[in-house]
């Protein structure tokens, strides 16, 4: 009796989940026993600097800029093409 | 060769009737002697000392701060005086006050003619609501960071630069730490061998010694 | 689970080609030989700490090469160099940002104590006026051996953390705070001084 071809598949997609889930699982279980999580305003923040970030994140760029960007593009595009 | 100071004097105050400037000695081996410029006139001068055709002193390569506390001079004059009736000469000290006040000093050089340095200097009237220059930074680019840095630590305010705001210590910071009357706040910590200034910071932080009784063998 | 196997036990199973471990043993071996420290450097303490890195010295040999420039994946700080006033409320919130495990040296007299710069008026007297400092490297600047010492050192204090119990490390404990207040930029100093949690200078006796 020939196996199902497509057995090997399947037992492919369970190695390749099995394995990131395992040490996630790991883990997880770690944390509820041992590691307390420890969060905090400058833990969680956004930004990773170490200068606090000023402002908004969500700013309004100018239209103007993607309009220079394009051109920008267009630019270089037209010659790498003249130059081949 | 460049010229001697007084000959740039001389020009300068050819061009410019009226221009106060004085020369500064300076007595040390290295004989830098410097002009110093009234504040008034400052900018016009040193756009004089950048585009004249013999100087052309087109490079600041430093600018820099110098605190003068009020000092007291002592000078010995002769007086004539009536002594027992007669008239002698006596030696007497007299005790002059010098106020105060803060200088900016620039080293100029000329990459054109490869030639320098001369060195300008300027005065504020006094070092507390006087402590104003007139900024060069429009005639020398390179003046404007220097300028931030003798604002930020001696506290003279430069009027007509671009933007004077501290550069090396943070903005809500208050006072000027390179002048000469400048007390750091007290953080002494322990230490095992403090010594001169810091001996001194430790001794006003070391509890009272106990009484002489306290210390005798009963 | 994490009590101590008995070392005799322990050797003769060994002997007998059987290796056991306890969980406490497999943890610490795990992270003392993947410490990766965060990538910052603030003076000339910093050019050592380079040349510790480079293949002359290789730190890779004690598995800490891997220097992320990120705080999130770092588990040292190292602290090389002089801490200027104004920088220092970024080490504390760079060192706010590290994810627990985390441990700090301080590379030379400067972020020791200030070092030569002490009587600046803008130097930082000590990095461990703000966060708790693990191994203190002494040296203007420490050489390179210095600071693979150090790193044994800190390698050897990861070895003997506990698990439970107790005496169980400073991550572990739900209790030890894991982020630092972040001093604020005063009018004359920074604001406060020093964090009298972790800065406890020695008094004078008389
Ligand atoms: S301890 Fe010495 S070598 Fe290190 S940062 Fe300070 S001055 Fe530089």
């Amino acid at each position: 009796m020939t196996p199902n071809p497509y057995l090997f598949i399947v037992i492919f997609v369970g190695v390749a989940l099995a394995f990131p889930l395992i040490p996630l699982a790991l883990a997880w279980i770690w944390r509820r026993i041992f590691q307390p999580s420890k969060p905090g305003p400058d833990k969680t923040s956004t930004y990773e600097c170490g200068v606090e970030s000023i402002g908004d994140a969500q700013i309004q760029f100018h239209s103007q800029y993607y309009l220079y960007a394009i051109i920008l593009l267009l630019k270089r595009f037209a010659g790498g093409l003249k130059r081949k | 060769m460049m010229e001697s100071l007084e000959e740039i004097k001389a020009r300068i105050q050819a061009a410019a009737p009226g221009v106060k400037i004085d020369i500064v000695a300076n007595g040390s081996p290295s004989q830098q002697h410097s002009l110093l410029i009234d504040n008034e006139h400052a900018v016009g001068i040193a756009k004089f000392l950048r585009v004249d055709p013999a100087l052309r002193l087109d490079f600041c390569s430093n600018a820099t701060g110098v605190d003068w506390l009020d000092r007291t001079v002592k000078k010995t004059v002769k007086v004539k005086k009536l002594v027992d009736g007669e008239e002698k000469e006596v030696n007497e000290t007299i005790e002059g006050k010098i106020p105060g006040y803060l200088e900016a000093v620039y080293h100029l050089y000329s990459i054109t003619h490869k030639h320098g340095p001369v060195i300008i200097r300027m005065r504020t009237a006094d070092r507390t609501d006087g402590a104003r220059l007139p900024s060069l930074t429009p005639i020398w680019r390179s003046a404007e960071f220097q300028e931030r840095e003798i604002f930020d630590l001696y506290g003279v305010r430069f009027d007509g630069h671009p933007d004077l705001r501290r550069i090396l210590m943070w903005d809500e910071f208050q006072d000027y730490p390179m002048r000469k009357d400048y007390r750091e706040p007290d953080d002494y910590e322990w230490e095992p061998t403090p010594h001169d200034e810091v001996l001194e910071k430790a001794k006003q932080h070391y509890p009272p010694r106990p009484a002489e009784e306290e210390l005798k063998p009963s | 689970m994490s009590e101590q196997i008995d070392e005799r036990l322990r050797t003769e199973l060994q002997r007998q080609g059987v290796w056991v471990t306890s969980m406490q043993d497999l943890y610490n071996w795990g992270r003392k030989n993947s410490i990766w420290p965060l990538q910052f450097g603030l003076a000339c303490c910093a050019i050592e700490m380079i040349a510790t890195a480079a293949s002359r010295y290789d730190i890779a040999r004690f598995g800490g090469e891997i220097f992320r420039p990120s705080p999130r994946q770092a588990d040292l700080m190292i602290v090389a160099g002089t801490v200027t006033k104004k920088m220092a409320p970024q080490i504390v919130r760079l060192y706010n940002q590290m994810a627990d495990p985390k441990y700090v040296i301080a590379m030379g007299a400067c972020a020791i104590s200030g070092g030569p710069f002490k009587q600046g008026y803008n130097v930082l007297k000590g990095i461990d006026r703000y966060i708790p400092v693990d191994v203190y490297i002494p040296g203007c600047p420490p050489r390179p051996e210095a600071l693979l010492h150090a790193f044994m050192e800190l390698q050897s204090k990861i070895d003997s953390q506990k698990l439970t119990g107790a005496h169980k490390a400073v991550h572990l404990d739900p209790k030890q705070p894991s982020e630092f207040p972040v001093p604020t930029f005063g009018k004359h100093d920074l604001e406060p001084p020093g964090n009298p949690v972790v800065f406890q200078p020695p008094k004078i006796e008389r």
